[in-house]
């Protein structure tokens, strides 16, 4: 696990990430993002491509070899900016119990 | 989930060749089989789109399908002798360094019938150690030592059938003890039943199966398993084991011993007894590993081969599928060179796979001024990657959500289908091995990968569609080489072309490889290194066994897992291994450039310096502007800058006179410098600090009349296809080629 931990300067950063989910992000922005994305891949978040550069489905990995992701029911993008907004704010529930609007 | 799969055979065949092509149908009653021509594999609807030309050929039609299934897991095996199942009494063992206990019962030695269970297999678990299983054909009896296996850490085993009195005895022995954990454990009991020997043969490192080849597939390394028809006492077994010949003392009571430091390069294993019963490695195994007499006072398998007496067997080592032939076709006399695919689709249409070779003009001719020599070796590094499931850092490196194709999820269910240079085995070793005789879900047309940027996402074997698409739309005839071809004609291959195209990225090269481009260029040749990462790794494909390659990722790079200390050196040839750049010869004595900084998640574009503006470099320029940005656009990340760079260092070898003509500037702090760079960690290693992160775009004359032309980016082919075809990329890549294409020599520089 990432020695990272989000505070309360950082929430300064999550406008930056809504405006602009694809970066390039500030450095206080990237550090928040490589916590969130250098996680272990047990329950790690991830997209399915269900039509090639057009639908989406997201999913969570399972960290085990083999066992394929699950699909995160209802979660289905049509683009990828928005699939990131997405994921953002379910991890930054997860890591600070804030939920994002 | 893909359910019509195939490979070929070859991956490049020339007219009046056949290849063969191997599919399997999963519930598909039957498929439709062509040949057709790729041109360009980017499906992405802001570029020129997926493009194929239809070749009328003799295999098109409708083929019933079947299911062909893959397995996996390397083991040796001896085929049934009378020696192995003749004794009365006997003791056989070897020596052990397990890694994947924790997966359950593994198999070590196995004389045993899948089918009657007559026989005796010696297995080994995390719990309960050692642990014999015999059989009289009904009945099935084990014996465990009940004592643990300490994983990587060597310990010797051997089971003791002792008839004449009623006995077995197991033992396990550590070489190296630890208080309380690792010590001598034995066991001597009353023999369960009658033993009835099996004719199935002997396995080393699996079982026999009764409906795959194989089960039970040991993870670890195995040294000098053995057999002797008597009941041999610790000090003689300890003899036994050490390397060397077998001991004249006890020879006579030998039936079989495998000493596999002997022709390690080789795809048998030589049995030191007096049978000869040569065991065949299944799979490709690592062989030249250290092993429990290695005492690191060699770092050379080929100094002291008996210090490497190991080989690593994996559950997940796979060389060749073995698949039956679907349909195959021999190429008519006079067809076009190019990069081919046999088309194959399920009736609904919903259903279908390319599979990609290249179609060569014959041995010795070309039949167009340019080759485009398709880095094939580079394709079967990466050949199946699981890094985007397996790897913890993809989406951190992407800087955006790992996006899984249908390919990608297929491999990770279908851990079967073997991994790529770039995963780790089941328990954690790397994989040093890779084949192309077996379907490759990521070298394919359409196919997007995590590692190539936002936007089309190409990496590779598709990303170097992009080249052909340019080159159709330009107009320019051009032959397509592999680097199989390459290794085994050499610079012959090269000679007839006015200029020799790369792929976007050719990183893996033999030495024959390296010494075919230099001797090329050393006598006039014309190189546009249309890529970067370019001649980065050391790799030796092997002697016997074709379309497989093997590397040793030494001391330093980028790379996802490293070679053990004392195994630097590679088993299919006995070459050092890793970085060319390490070996004296960095790529930039070839191309002008070496690896400087990877990221991806978008690309930058280049700024013309100095260099672009000396007289030798008019011809380059000629139609772009004074201060244009080049590439400033483009399908891969953006840009004509990315993914990874190359940068002019004339300490590394970068000739002299090399123009430095462009640098390119744009990058995000997840455009990151190579480790090899730099020996201090500093906080500026990221694309907006670091004064090394870019990619330079270079041109030099060779003394023999020729020049290279190099990008030092991988995403430059991306661009070319921009507005029409008509941008700064395309025509800087035109202007070069065309005036390549001219005989007239190059003037070496004033």
């Amino acid at each position: 696990m990432t020695a990272y931990r989000i505070t309360e300067a950082d929430r300064a950063c999550v406008d930056e990430f809504r405006q602009n989910p694809l970066g390039p992000y500030s450095p206080d922005l990237l550090r928040i993002l490589n916590a969130m994305r250098g996680a272990p891949n047990a329950g790690k978040y991830c997209l399915i491509c269900l039509e090639p550069f057009r639908r989406w489905q997201l999913a969570r990995m399972t960290g085990v070899r083999g066992l394929p992701p699950v699909p995160v029911d209802g979660e289905v993008f049509d683009d990828l900016a928005t699939a990131e907004w997405a994921v953002f704010r379910r991890r930054w529930q997860e890591m600070t119990g804030e939920t994002l609007n | 989930m893909l359910k019509l799969v195939g490979y070929s055979d070859v991956i490049s065949v020339a007219p009046g060749e056949t290849i063969q092509f191997k599919v399997s149908a999963d519930a598909i009653a039957r498929y439709h089989a062509s040949i057709v021509r790729l041109i360009h594999g980017d499906a992405n609807p802001a570029g020129p789109g997926f493009k194929v030309a239809p070749v009328t050929s003799d295999i098109e039609g409708f083929y019933p399908g079947r299911f062909q299934p893959v397995h996996a897991g390397s083991y040796m095996v001896v085929d049934d002798h009378p020696a192995l199942a003749g004794w009365e009494s006997a003791t056989f063992g070897c020596l052990i360094w397990p890694t994947r206990l924790e997966a359950g019962r593994q198999t070590l030695i196995a004389m045993r019938d899948p089918v009657t269970g007559a026989g005796v297999a010696l297995e080994a678990d995390k719990e309960t150690g050692l642990v014999l299983v015999l059989g009289d054909g009904e009945r099935v009896a084990e014996v465990a030592i009940r004592h643990r296996l300490e994983p990587r850490y060597w310990t010797a085993v051997s089971a003791t059938i002792d008839r004449a009195a009623g006995r077995v005895r197991l033992s396990q022995r550590p070489v190296q003890g630890f208080p309380l954990v690792a010590r001598p454990a034995a066991i001597d009991v009353p023999l369960p039943l009658v033993l009835k020997a099996s004719r199935t043969g002997l396995m080393v490192a699996a079982a026999p199966a009764a409906d795959t080849p194989a089960t039970g597939h040991f993870d670890g390394k195995i040294e000098r398993p053995w057999i002797a028809g008597d009941v041999l006492q610790p000090a003689a077994i300890d003899r036994l084991l050490q390397p060397g010949p077998v001991p004249a003392d006890l020879a006579p009571g030998i039936i079989a011993l495998w000493d596999f430091s002997r022709d390690i390069p080789g795809t048998q294993a030589i049995d030191l007894g007096p049978h000869g019963m040569h065991g065949w490695l299944v799979n490709m195994p690592t062989r030249a590993m250290k092993g429990a007499a290695w005492t690191g006072g060699v770092q050379a398998w080929t100094d002291r081969p008996e210090h490497y007496g190991a080989i690593h067997f994996h559950c997940d080592d796979l060389y060749d599928a073995g698949w039956s032939t679907d349909f195959a076709w021999t190429v008519p006399h006079g067809a076009r060179s190019g990069v081919y695919c046999a088309h194959i689709r399920s009736e609904d249409g919903a259903h279908e796979d390319y599979i990609p070779f290249a179609l060569r003009p014959p041995a010795g001719t070309a039949t167009a001024p340019i080759a485009l020599l398709l880095p094939t070796a580079s394709y079967m590094a990466y050949a199946n990657d699981h890094n985007s499931v397996d790897g913890q850092d993809a989406e951190m490196l992407m800087g955006r959500l790992v996006p899984l194709q249908p390919g990608d999820l297929f491999i990770d269910e279908h851990r079967e289908y073997g991994l790529a240079l770039y995963d780790s085995h089941a328990d954690g070793s790397g994989v040093s091995i890779s084949s192309r005789l077996r379907p490759i879900l990521n070298m394919r047309p359409k196919y997007a990968s995590w590692l190539g940027a936002m936007g089309s996402g190409l990496w590779q074997f598709n990303a170097d569609t992009h080249l052909t698409d340019w080159l159709e739309a330009k107009g320019f005839a051009y032959d397509v080489i592999t680097d199989e071809d390459l290794e085994r004609e050499g610079y012959d291959l090269l000679k007839p072309y006015r200029a020799v195209l790369t792929g976007t990225h050719p990183e893996y090269h033999s030495t024959r490889m390296w010494d075919a481009m230099r001797a090329y260029l050393e006598r006039g040749g014309r190189l546009m290194y249309l890529g970067a990462d370019g001649w980065y790794w050391r790799i030796a494909w092997h002697r016997e066994a074709p379309g497989v390659i093997e590397v040793r990722r030494a001391e330093d790079g980028i790379r996802t897992w490293e070679a053990h200390p004392g195994e630097y050196y590679h088993a299919f040839n006995g070459e050092y291994g890793g970085l060319w750049r390490r070996l004296g010869r960095p790529p930039n004595v070839l191309t002008g450039q070496g690896f400087t900084a990877q990221g991806f998640d978008r690309s930058g574009y280049y700024v013309r310096l100095p260099g672009s503006f000396d007289p030798r470099a008019d011809f380059i320029f000629d139609g772009v502007g004074s201060d244009e940005r080049i590439g400033d656009f483009g399908l891969v990340g953006g840009g004509a800058a990315g993914l990874e760079l190359d940068r002019a260092e004339p300490l590394l070898g970068t000739p002299p006179h090399t123009l430095v003509l462009a640098s390119s500037e744009g990058h995000t702090d997840l455009m990151l410098l190579v480790n090899e760079e730099f020996a201090v960690t500093t906080p500026n290693l990221g694309g907006s600090q670091h004064p090394k992160v870019h990619g330079d775009l270079v041109f030099f004359e060779t003394a023999a009349g020729g020049a290279v032309f190099g990008v030092g980016s991988i995403a430059w082919c991306g661009s070319l296809s921009h507005n029409g075809y008509a941008n700064n990329v395309s025509r800087i890549t035109e202007n070069v080629l065309r005036r390549f294409l001219d005989p007239g020599s190059f003037a070496p520089p004033p």
